[in-house]
């Protein structure tokens, strides 16, 4: 990723530093929400934040598998006292309109809600994306403050 | 139930079904409703709505371990199509995780059975 210009978003992990860097498709979904539920676990998530944000990775990943060419890339890592997990794609990017919808989501509608929830959810929610670039979306996420000393290997 | 078959992990649904009195219908639902079983879950809902004979759908998702927005959005097509045709629908037993994403998505209240009708 060294040289790409990513705008506002802050650099992706050192390769060495991630504690999960996977490829994913649609066949994997699951199994990817397995790991990273283990990882989270081990780094002091518990319970409905430990559900909360697997769910909102799901709908990165999800995003992906379904309209950004089938396949991405997760990796996951810890910073200080939270977790960031990037999905990166190398689809036609995000339209704006749904872009917009990730800020301001309309109830009325039935769909389309997968950006809201991973932005209400998540403490930090980044998105860069374009139609030749694809889509890296950065996610970060507060581990609850009694996990704070855990190292989160598992 | 171990989602590790085989060493490979795959999400599952499963549905128990049961008629009671009256044509009611209560659905069991155990699982993971994801992209990759949406389709299924979509399917099996329509199914019991349009079953001859049916006044009301209850679906009991205490064995469902997940559901993401898209999983969301079929109950809410099902709760339009049993609307338009006269049949009641709600869920039962959302808890957890379940209920935390119906809360989150502002439809709990919506989906949610009535209780004593």
């Amino acid at each position: 990723m060294a040289g790409t210009p990513l705008g506002g978003l802050p650099p992706t992990a050192p390769e060495s530093g991630a504690l999960l860097d996977r490829k994913f498709d649609r066949s994997s979904l699951a199994a990817l929400r397995n790991e990273l539920s283990r990882y989270a676990a081990a780094n002091g998530l518990t319970d409905l934040a430990l559900a909360n944000f697997v769910l909102a990775v799901n709908e990165i990943t999800t995003n992906a598998v379904r309209y950004a060419g089938g396949q991405g890339q997760l990796r996951l890592w810890r910073n200080g006292d939270e977790l960031w997990c990037q999905v990166v794609d190398d689809g036609h990017g995000i339209p704006r309109r749904h872009l917009e919808q990730s800020r301001n989501r309309d109830p009325a509608h039935v769909s389309g809600h997968g950006l809201w929830l991973a932005r209400h959810i998540c403490a930090g929610f980044e998105i860069e994306t374009g139609r030749a670039s694809g889509t890296r979306v950065l996610l970060r996420y507060a581990l609850p403050s009694a996990a704070r000393s855990t190292d989160g290997s598992v | 139930m171990d989602p590790f078959d085989g060493g490979t992990p795959r999400p599952e649904l499963r549905f128990e079904r049961a008629r009671l009195r009256g044509g009611v219908t209560c659905l069991a639902v155990a699982g993971e409703v994801d992209m990759t079983t949406g389709e299924l879950f979509q399917e099996t809902l329509t199914h019991a709505l349009y079953e001859p004979g049916v006044t009301r759908v209850l679906l009991d998702t205490a064995p469902l371990r997940f559901i993401d927005s898209n999983g969301v959005a079929v109950l809410i097509k099902a709760r339009r199509s049993a609307e338009e045709q006269g049949i009641a629908f709600g869920i039962v037993n959302a808890h957890g995780v379940v209920r935390s994403v119906l809360e989150m998505l502002g439809v709990y209240d919506v989906l949610a059975a009535e209780s004593g009708r």
